[in-house]
Order: C-alpha cells, then structure tokens, then sequence
C-alpha cells in the first residue's frame, strides 16, 4: 500500500510535464546552466557569467511558479529559504530584487543585461532564451 | 575617548535613519531581513537576552545589542558595518549588581570587492572565516543559547585584515579562504583573543545532498601579558562537517591547537563538538550536543553535554531553553535566551 | 516797535523755537523709526517666510533625490508594469499634499510612471520644476528622470495673507496670486535661496502701517498748536512782569531830567535783580543828589586852596633860594619849625672838623681869578657834597677853610658824630687826591693838597648876633683848639686830638704826632695822626695793639732789611722770653 502510495507520488511527478522555464534575454552570455550553478546564483553565493554581473530576478509573493521553483531548483522549502536569506542577512547579502508580475519580469529581462527569471513557458518569446526549464 | 565617541555617533546616526519616516514609507519590510533603503543603504540589527542559573551563578542580561548597515556601492563594491554594546545590562542576582554598558564597540566594518565569483577581496574587520558556529557567532542565528568552548578559546573570532576569497577554480562546490591580519584589532574590546598577526587558510566543499565538509589551518601571534613583550604562537587545524535538511541537522567541529611560547615550550588543546537538532515541529526544536574540551594544561578534559529547546515563531524570533551537565558538577547550569533579528 | 513788544517776541522766540524744533525733530526721528521698524519687520517675517519656502523646497528635493535612489526606481527598466512606482509616488504625493504632479520619465521622453495617471506611456510635455537622474542599481546606467510638475500654489499656501498683509511670488517676471500690487503700499522683496528665479514680494498697506503713527502725527500738531498758545500766553505774562518797573524807572529817569528834581524815587518792592535795579536806581540819583551839594561846597574850597597855595609856592621859593646859603640841616631845622628861627644857644658835645688847602695862596697867586674861582667852587661843592653825605654840618667857609662840625641839630651820640666824622675826613682827602689827579689831566700842575684837623669837646651852639642879622654857629675853646690842629697837620693827613682819639681808636688806626698846648689849656693836648686805609705813596702800614709799622717796601734797601729783621727778631724773642 505505502509502496503504491510511493510510486503514484513519483509518477504524478515524472508524468507532470514542465511548466516553467529558466530565461535569459536573449543576448545574454549564459548559454548554458547546471541546477546547481542555478541554485548558486538565485541564492547569490555566484554573480557573474564571465564579466557581467547577473542580476536574479525574483516574482514577488508566494505564487505557484515561485514555489515550485524553490522546491524544484533550489530544493528547499520556505522555511529554509527564509532562513537562508536570514542568516545571509547577517552576512550582508540580501535577496534578489523582485517584480510583481511575470510581465514585469519578462520585460525586465529584455531589458536588463545579466537578468535571469522564470516565466511559465507559454510566456517564452523569441526575445528569451531557456536554459532551464521544471 | 575618540573611538568611544566616534562609535556612539555612528549609532545614534543609524538609529535615526532606522526611525526616520521616509523610511517607514517604503511598505516592504520582513523581519530578520533589515530594512533595504536602497541599494546602497540595508539596516538591520538584532539583540539577545539570556538567563542563567548555576548553583554560583544567576543572571539576566541584554548581552548584546546591535545595529548593522550595509550596501553595494555598486554590483562590485559593498560594505558592512555593524556596531554592538555587549553585555549592555547586566543584572546579577547572585552578586545583586546591576551593571550596564552602552557605548558600542565595532564589531565589524570591511569591504568587500568581487573580481569574480573566484576572486573576492574582503578588507576591514570581519569575521574569521573559520568553520560553522563562528560565522553564525550571534544567538539568534544558534541553536542554543550558549557556544561550545570551541568556539570560544581556540581561533580569534575576529579578523581585522584582508581576506582573500571565491570558489576555488578546481571545480565542484569547493570555496576557500586565504586570510591575512598583520595589526592588532580595529577595536579591541569585546574579542576573545587579541593577535597581533593572523594568517590561514580555509577551505569548504559543498555536496548537493545536503553534506558540507570544510576545514582550515593557521597561525596566529598574541602578546601574553600587556608589558612583558612575551609573545605566544599558536597553530591551528580544525575540521569541519555538517548535514541538513529540512527535519534535521548535524554539526560537528573540531580544533587542534599548539600553543608555543619561547621558553615555555608547547601546549596542545583539543576541542570538539557534535550537536544535533531534531526540528519535530516547524518552529519547535530539540537540539543536544556535547563539547570536549582538552588542555595539556589541565588534569582532565572537559565534558560538557547539553539538551535543549528552542523555539522559533519566526525564523529570526528566537526563545531557547537549555540545560548543561558539565564534568564539574556545580557548573552544571540553566540558561534561556530571547533573540531577534531585525 | 517798542521795547515790550519785542521782549515779548523774543520771548516766544525763545521758548517756541527749541519747542517746535524739538517737537519736530522727535516726531521725525519718530516717524523715521516707525518706518524702518516697519521695514525691518517686514524684512524679518519674509525672510522668516522665505526660510519655510526654502525648507519646503529643500525637503522637496530631499525626498524626491530619496524617491530615486530607491530600488523600486528600477521598475522603470520593466516601464512600471507593476505600477510599483506610481503607487509609491501617489503616496508620497499625498504625503505632501502636492500641488503638482511626479513624473518619471525614461531616456527616451516618455513618461513611465506618473501621478497624473493619464499621462503615462506619453512623452512628457509639463514643465519640470525639479528633477533628478535614475540610475539602474544593476548597471548604473542613466535609465530615466524624475521629475516634479509643481504648482506655485504650494508656496503661496505658505502665505498668509489679509488685507493688510500680502505675499506674493514674481516668477519670470509673473506674479502669483496675481493680484495688483496695490499703489500705495510698503514692499520689500527677497529671493527664495533654492530657487533664486522665485521672487517673493511683501506687501503691507500702507494706510494700515502707519495708522498709530498717523494718529501720533495729529496728536503731535495739536500739541504743538495748544504748546504755542500756552508758551505765547506765558511770554505776554512773563515780558509784562519783567518790563513793569523797568517802564516805570524809564519814566522816572525822563521825568528827573526834565525836572531835574533828583529828590524823586521809583518804588518797586521785589528782591530780583530788578529789584536791585530800582535800589540802585535810586542809590544813584541819591549819589547824584549828595555829589551836586558838595560839588557846590568845593567849589568854594577850591578858591580858598587856591589863594594859599600861591602863598606857598612864594615860601618855597624863597626858601630855595635860602637852602643855598644855609646848612640843610639848618634849613630844614628852620622850615620844619623843629627850632623856631631865634637868637639862642645851648652847650653840647660837638666834633669840630677844620680843613684848608695847604699853600693855597702861594697856588692861586699864579693862576687866573676865573680858574681859581672855578676850582675853589668846584672843591668847595665837592667838599660839601661829602659833608652833608655824612650828616655833616657845614658851619662855614673860610676863604678856602671849610668849617664843619657833628652833633648839632641832628646827633647820632657823640662817638658816633667823631666816627662819622673821621670818616668824612678821610673821604675827603680821597676825593682831594682823585681831584688832583683830574685837574693835573686837565692842566693844573700845582699840588694841591689839604689837610685836616679834627677836635672834640663841648661846644655852645646857636644862633649868634642880633635880631635882622644871624648867624648859626658854634663857638668855644674846643672851635679854636680843633683850628689849632689842623693848622699842625701834615699836608694831606688828618690829625686828630686825643678826645677825639678815644672815641675812634677802635675803628681808625692813628699814630701819635706830638702834642700841643692850646691857649688858656695847662695841659698839652696829644694829637693823632689818622693812618689811611690804603697806601700813601707806597707806604705800607702795620698797626697792632702795641706796635705800628710803617715802611716803604720798593725804598728798603738790604741794609734796612737786615735791621728791621734784626728789630723784630729781637722784639718778638724779647716777648716770647
């Protein structure tokens, strides 16, 4: 039973189709991302792709793409995120900047050099790249 | 005199800009985070309360207060500065004192270039990047109220020089640290050791699962004594682990120390400490932990075992219960805190 | 014009001129002050004004140079999607409660964000009072501008104004509120420090600023009116008290001289210095009273005075004339009626003096009469001269004898009168000697030489004769005796008896000569040889108690050396012995 329970779990997961996508403009140097080096940059233990600092942009609030990209890509819940930026707080680092609407960021994006965002995919326009999708 | 004044301007002078109302116009602001006026300008600070109770000793105390300013200058350049009044009251039941301490010291002010994600300079007094409890020296971010002797004794908490640091070009999640101090302290009250030069390395290797491995080697001069010109040399290698997620943690630490001095020849101590934390409920957690203590000066090595709680409404609020059995019985003690962060 | 009107004008001039200039000069300083207190007050509460618009503006710029350097400016990088910007503006631009609008505008013109809500995604066409740069906190590029639309009405809301007080703005020559600037009004003006294109204009009616000053003018003039008619009214008084007795001593005065009955008086009863004039009014015409009855009284005198004074002048010269013939003394006897002019005698101590010139007929045979004549006068006068200097009395003149003697009709005492006299003697043979010197320089070659002899003793002295013919002289053996001695003398000495001697020997050293028997006296009478003080001829003398030495100095030759030391060796050894 708890072994069924299990595998529907991880089978609803694997069979949920990505949704979300990691984007860059798409004159950005990042041509390529490990979740790691993600994880790194969204948690700005990482700023700069060559010479350009990178600028994480977050959405602001707790909506649906944002919690999923904290469990998905930075693999840790709110509590733990909370804390991290609270310890980093003491560190002088603070979070990424955030837009309140996922246009806001897209257009952020375009505009700002080094940006990087996620958007749902059905927002992904040629003016992005992906390099990330979850 | 002048230090002393130059420190309480630059409190008062953060404290208003904490009270000022164009600040207050600004909604968003979450607790334990600071206030980001703007890039350039974060404010913050915290303080602690802790009780304790030892068959010798009972005590309240507003032991630290603290306010802390930091920014970028721009995405290269930073700063923080952080100023704190330890020990700012101090009522001692069993002594019936009442003692208090305001002007602040500072207790850290450095700035920081990043080159690049390899390459960081941190120049100022700062923290030694030395292991785990160290870097997060402040109770509110502790899971107990009170630190492990290793933490105390063994490395100067404080480094006022140049810190050379980034993620080491080998590959895989691997930081490190080249530090340097060649002066005495920016300000030397309220530090645990006192050197007049400083230097080591460290380095920390990050695993996805939740495993970090770190460790780190120096040496460090203090004067022992102020007038008799005796310095002592010590080294030091201290190893370090810990693992979490989001039920558990486990840390572990652990120093040698050889202390010389000319004519005095060699001591050696050892520390080391395991804590563990169970967080059974979000908010509410156990923690225990045992610390070893052993100087070749002393007969016996120091035990200490502890069990604790702790309670945290929010990350940054912070209410800690703990007991402590020491070897020595009549230090076993009682001691609870109230942080914040801010 | 008459006296009284001009004291009384004077007067008036006199108090109302210091009156009215001091009044005047007080309401002017006073009228001055008012209007630069009103200036400097209005200065004071526009600068005070212009300070708030100031800090009102400088606030502005604070908190929109704060509104830009916050993150959230970034979103103009996103074109304010989220309107994340607006709503900070609008707040902050109820905050303020701005007349006016925030703008951001990007690089290219367009308004991002704005609190006129309309405007935005438009290019922006208000007229920007204050902005400042927005930098991307992620590159520090430029991204835009904030910009403030302001109104003037937030700084005339700082006005408070009525209808008294009126504040203004001049921008760019405009002004606002734009009501007229009233003609007649105080102004003053400054410029507002942030934005010195603001003018400010203070306005106060000036009906109402100088209302109580007004007042104090009208005030002030009818003081001074009803001041002048008190101070005139006050002067007619005071000139008719002053001029009463003055009028009536005129009148008086007129009336005296015309009357010139000096027997009237003016009565005026006050103790002032007019008062003091009536008295010495009156006084005066007293005095001229008394002074016309006894310029009547002198004038007789002066007839009678003048009748005897030329009595008088007869008598005094006549007894000029006399004065020559006779001793002053006698004359002065007589006129001074201390002895009445009458035959008479009386017995006295007298020094009797004789000299005459030796060999003088033998000297004046050979020499013309009017030579002689003149030399005789003028030895004669000479003599005289030195007699009556010494208080002599010269008797008579004999030929060329003089005859003189002391003590009669003045004595100073008898020892005196001998020392005196003696003295005279000695003067005389000095002036003899001088004398000589003068004629042998002026011609006369002969020697001339008198001498001297000098007695002591009682004498009867008077006037001697009958009453149409006297003559006052002495007479008595000790006369013929002192003539005797001089007949005995050296020429050029002076010898005296020895009465006379005894009374001068302390004074006058003498060596005796020899003795005489005078007629009808038993004894020989020892004579003296009075020594000159100074050298006779190079003769030097030495006279001590006991001894006199006389000697030659240029004639002594070795020989008489040798003996006069051996003399006075022997003289002094004797008495040392």
């Amino acid at each position: 039973m708890r072994i069924v329970l299990l595998l529907s779990i991880i089978l609803v997961s694997v069979a949920e189709a990505a949704e979300y996508a990691v984007v860059v403009a798409r004159n950005s140097p990042i041509e390529t991302l490990d979740s790691e080096r993600l994880r790194d940059i969204f948690l700005r233990r990482r700023s700069f792709e060559g010479d350009v600092p990178l600028v994480p942009i977050n959405l602001l609030g707790e909506e649906a793409v944002r919690t999923r990209f904290e469990s998905q890509v930075l693999q840790m819940d709110r509590a733990q995120i909370n804390q991290y930026w609270v310890t980093s707080h003491f560190q002088g680092i603070k979070p990424p900047a955030t837009q309140a609407s996922l246009q806001s960021i897209k257009t952020f994006i375009e505009r700002v050099d080094g940006a990087i965002g996620y958007l749902p995919i059905s927002m992904v326009d040629d003016s992005l790249k992906v390099l990330h999708e979850f | 005199m002048k230090l002393v004044e130059s420190r309480v301007i630059g409190a008062c002078m953060a404290l208003c800009l904490l009270q000022s109302p164009v600040l207050a116009q600004d909604s968003s602001y979450e607790i334990g985070l600071g206030k980001s006026v703007n890039d350039w300008l974060t404010l913050g600070g915290y303080f602690s309360t802790e009780y304790e109770k030892s068959s010798d000793e009972h005590l309240l105390q507003l032991d630290d207060v603290a306010v802390m300013a930091y920014g970028e200058f721009n995405k290269r350049f930073s700063y923080l500065l952080e100023l704190e009044s330890v020990n700012a009251y101090v009522a001692d039941f069993e002594r019936d004192t009442r003692s208090s301490n305001f002007p602040p010291t500072i207790e850290r002010l450095y700035f920081d270039y990043k080159h690049s994600d390899q390459l960081s300079v941190r120049a100022g007094k700062q923290i030694t990047p030395v292991g785990y409890w160290n870097q997060q020296p402040i109770n509110v971010l502790r899971e107990t109220s009170s630190s492990p002797r290793f933490s105390r004794e063994m490395v100067p908490k404080f480094l006022t020089g140049i810190d050379l640091h980034g993620f080491a070009p080998l590959g895989g999640d691997v930081t490190y640290h080249v530090y340097l101090q060649n002066s005495r302290d920016m300000d030397e009250d309220n530090i645990n050791i006192k050197p007049e030069s400083h230097y080591g390395f460290a380095l920390a290797k990050q695993y996805g699962n939740g495993w970090q491995i770190g460790g780190s080697a120096g040496r460090f001069k203090e004067a022992v004594g102020s007038t008799s010109g005796t310095r002592t040399a010590t080294r030091y290698w201290q190893l370090n682990s810990r693992f979490d997620n989001e039920r558990y943690s486990l840390i572990a630490e652990g120093i040698v120390n050889t202390e010389s001095a000319p004519g005095v020849g060699r001591a050696r101590s050892k520390a080391v400490y395991v804590q563990g934390e169970y967080r059974y409920k979000p908010r509410h957690s156990l923690i225990s932990r045992f610390e070893y203590f052993h100087d070749t000066g002393a007969a016996v090595p120091e035990r200490i075992g502890i069990l604790g709680y702790s309670f945290r409404p929010v990350f940054p609020v912070s209410l800690k219960f703990e007991y402590q059995w020491h070897q020595e019985s009549s230090n076993n003690r009682f001691v609870s805190s109230f942080s914040v962060l801010f | 014009m008459s006296f009284k009107a001009k004291t009384i004008l004077l007067l008036i001039l006199l108090s109302l001129v210091p009156y009215v200039v001091t009044m005047t000069f007080l309401g002017n300083a006073y009228r001055n002050d008012v209007e630069s207190r009103l200036m400097e007050d209005m200065e004071y509460q526009l600068g005070v004004t212009i300070d708030r618009l100031d800090q009102s503006l400088q606030s502005l710029q604070n908190d929109i140079e704060f509104i830009a350097s916050l993150d959230i400016m970034n979103d103009v990088l996103t074109g304010d999607l989220d309107r994340r910007i607006v709503n900070l503006l609008l707040l902050k631009k109820d905050d303020l409660a701005l007349d006016g609008d925030f703008d951001v505008v990007d690089t290219s013109g367009q308004v991002v964000a704005s609190t006129a809500l309309d405007s935005i995604g438009s290019p922006f066409d208000g007229e920007s009072f204050m902005e400042v740069p927005l930098f991307s906190t992620f590159n520090n590029d430029n991204i835009g501008t904030l910009r403030v639309r302001y109104e003037m009405s937030n700084l005339t809301r700082y006005f408070a104004n009525d209808d008294n007080f009126r504040y203004a703005l001049l921008v760019n020559g405009e002004r606002y509120p734009s009501q007229m600037q009233s003609e007649d009004a105080l102004s003053v003006s400054g410029v507002v420090g942030m934005r010195p294109e603001i003018g400010i204009l203070f306005e106060q009616n000036r009906d109402f600023a100088f209302a109580v000053l007004d007042r104090f003018t009208r005030n002030f003039l009818i003081a001074l009116v009803i001041g002048t008619l008190i101070i005139s009214a006050i002067a007619f008084l005071a000139a008719s008290y002053i001029l009463r007795p003055i009028l009536l001593l005129s009148s008086t005065a007129r009336s005296i001289s015309k009357t010139h009955d000096y027997s009237q008086r003016v009565t005026v009863d006050r103790s002032d210095e007019i008062g003091n004039l009536a008295s010495a009014f009156n006084a005066m015409i007293q005095g001229m009273q008394d002074l016309i009855a006894r310029l009547k009284e002198e004038g007789e005198n002066h007839l009678k005075l003048a009748q005897e004074k030329n009595r008088a002048e007869m008598l005094q010269t006549l007894s000029n004339k006399l004065s020559k013939y006779l001793s002053p003394q006698i004359y002065e006897s007589i006129f001074s009626g201390e002895k009445d002019v009458k035959l008479g005698s009386s017995r006295k101590k007298l020094t009797i003096f004789f000299s005459d010139i030796v060999n003088f007929t033998g000297t004046t045979d050979q020499m013309e009469s009017e030579d002689l004549t003149a030399l005789l006068n003028q030895y004669l006068r000479e003599m005289t001269d030195i007699a009556l200097r010494y208080g002599a009395t010269v008797d008579k003149y004999i030929g060329d004898a003089i005859m003189i003697f002391f003590g009669d009709p003045h004595s100073r005492g008898v020892e005196e009168d001998a020392l005196l006299c003696v003295e005279m003697s000695l003067s005389m043979q000095r002036r003899v000697r001088e004398l000589h010197r003068e004629w042998r320089a002026a011609g006369y070659t002969k020697p001339f030489v008198i001498r001297v002899g000098i007695h002591t003793g009682y004498c009867t002295v008077g006037n001697f004769g009958t009453e149409s013919r006297m003559d006052y002289t002495i007479v008595g053996s000790a006369v013929n005796l002192a003539s005797r001695i001089e007949n005995m003398a050296e020429p050029g000495t002076v010898y005296i008896s020895e009465d006379t001697y005894l009374l001068v020997r302390e004074k006058f050293a003498s060596l005796p000569v020899g003795k005489v028997t005078p007629k009808g006296i038993s004894q020989p009478v020892q004579l003296y040889k009075v020594l000159m003080d100074e050298a006779v001829d190079g003769v030097q003398t030495l006279s001590q108690e006991g001894f006199q030495l006389q000697y030659q100095p240029e004639l002594l030759t070795a020989e008489s050396r040798e003996q006069l030391r051996q003399v006075l060796e022997k003289i002094t050894r004797d008495s040392s012995s």
